[in-house]
């Protein structure tokens, strides 16, 4: 508990630091005035997008199902830095040049106001249960510690929206940057520990099953319905789309992908090396076999000495912080300005972090039995956007319907076929996702010209 | 051009399930592509310029 108050103490000076000059409009909040550096832009960027999913996840993953985790989430890595080499230019000169401060705002731009409403709640209604779920994580690690889980949840809810109310992007940007490190930091102190206390090997002479693709687990087609969300993420989620538009010149930005992308590249290699070397120290008697995977993470903090088990937990907390704050604060930025119509005034910004962090809070205190589905559907619901966004950069003229009813589409197609679980012609529901939402908005398009 | 390129890393990304790739090679492979194409993309957005 101690640790968990010096943290947020160190947050909270970090954030009333980035306070010192006033805030003036919602350009200002939102943006930071568009005037971040390249190192905080990568690390905001970083930290936004690796969430506790990493630590806990991705290891037991990694564990479990073998090296086509490291697979998937470097598929991910290239498809972000290949996307943003492109699009990032081109979106952060539009944004200045059209004033654009939400993500929505972009499709607006060619399609409309109303498409870029529906594009704000098909992102609310597909980001708060994921949000929750980050605090239903910092809660059960809390909860290890003697905190109850009610009052766990309702810490990080009033850490999120306190750093967000007083800080704004820029406050959290630099909160980010501190919790990036201590990310960094806390998974290679874990993965050493690791290798010179239980003797990992770099797993060499693992199991060949664990080293290969494809195997049970990583068939092709599942390959392909993980990676294919994830290989748009950087233009499909709002909250790294946003990103795109902070970095205070074209060398800020370009520094802010190639860090991101080195950011990503080690907290990547550090936790797969994680999941295979225990993976390694089960088969030779060292580690205990865990069967299910959400427990690799939690069963391995059991036997690290406390100081590791501070870290390593601080890390998960931050992590999970970090992705939850930037959430809220692009969604309020979407609620304000394509929601509510409202573009200058702060505090009706403000607001929405308040009303939306107590949405997450009562979201996750209740913790429905479909919430993890809906979390992990997440991106897979965000994609029924790409058709608009590419829209909008790629083309001079477009139409309102092709827009709005390609979004329509897209979300029903991955909701319905989640709910029932259809993957029609051995076609995964995120591919079909992608397909549909696509033909739905080019032949619209074709009509509406 | 970048629509080839893209699907050019997508397809190299793929190679360890076309080939049946086995043992520790598929790690290096992996890892060895992402860190290539890390320096790849370093080079063309230090000349992106103000």
């Amino acid at each position: 508990m101690a640790i968990l108050l010096i943290y947020f103490f160190i947050g909270t000076i970090i954030v009333v630091y980035s306070m010192r000059a006033r805030t003036r409009d919602q350009e200002d909040y939102f943006l930071a005035r568009r005037r971040l550096g390249g190192l905080v832009s990568s690390l905001t960027y970083a930290a936004t997008t690796y969430s506790a999913f990493m630590m806990i996840g991705l290891v037991g993953l990694t564990y479990s199902t073998g090296v086509g985790a490291l697979g998937f989430e470097l598929l991910y890595l290239v498809g972000t830095l290949f996307l943003l080499r492109y699009y990032a230019p081109r979106i952060w000169e539009l944004s200045r040049k059209e004033k654009i401060v939400s993500p929505s705002e972009l499709i607006s731009l060619k399609h409309g106001r109303n498409s870029g409403r529906l594009s704000a709640v098909i992102s609310l209604f597909a980001l708060i249960p994921y949000t929750s779920v980050q605090l239903i994580g910092v809660a059960l690690l809390l909860n290890r510690f003697g905190v109850p889980f009610h009052t766990g949840i309702i810490l990080t809810g009033f850490i999120v929206a306190l750093w967000g109310l007083l800080g704004g992007m820029r406050g959290i940007a630099w909160t980010d940057a501190f919790q990036g490190g201590i990310m960094l930091f806390s998974a290679l102190a874990l993965v050493s520990w690791v290798h010179l206390h239980l003797g990992g090997s770099l797993f060499i002479g693992t199991e060949e099953k664990i080293l290969e693709v494809p195997n049970e687990f990583w068939t092709p087609v599942k390959f392909i319905s993980l990676a294919t969300p994830w290989f748009f993420f950087s233009l499909t989620n709002p909250q790294v789309l946003q990103r795109v538009f902070v970095p205070k010149n074209k060398l800020a930005l370009g520094r802010m992908i190639v860090l991101f992308g080195s950011f990503g590249l080690v907290y990547t290699v550090l936790v797969t090396l994680l999941g295979l070397e225990l993976r390694f120290l089960t088969e030779n008697g060292v580690f205990p076999k865990i069967l299910d995977r959400d427990l690799v993470t939690p069963t391995l903090l059991g036997l690290v000495p406390e100081w590791l088990l501070i870290a390593v937990s601080l890390s998960i907390v931050a992590a999970a912080i970090t992705t939850a704050n930037s959430i809220v604060l692009t969604l309020s930025s979407m609620l304000s300005r394509d929601v509510l119509g409202e573009k200058r005034r702060v505090v009706v910004g403000k607001m929405g972090i308040v009303g939306l962090t107590i949405m997450v809070m009562a979201f996750a205190s209740k913790r429905p039995d479909y919430i993890v589905e809906l979390a992990v559907l997440s991106s897979t619901i965000l994609l029924c956007q790409l058709p608009s966004i590419l829209g909008t950069i790629h083309l001079k003229k477009t139409g309102k319907h092709s827009s709005i009813f390609s979004m329509i589409s897209g979300f029903l197609t991955s909701t319905l076929m989640a709910i029932y679980s259809l993957n029609p012609l051995g076609i995964p529901y995120s591919v079909w996702t992608l397909l549909i939402s696509l033909s739905v908005y080019l032949l619209l398009l074709r009509l509406e010209r | 051009m970048r629509a080839i390129e893209g699907l050019i890393i997508v397809s190299l990304m793929s190679v360890p399930f076309i080939v049946r790739m086995k043992g520790i090679g598929t790690y290096f492979y992996w890892v060895g592509l992402a860190l290539l194409y890390l320096l790849y993309s370093y080079l063309e957005v230090r000349r992106w310029e103000d």
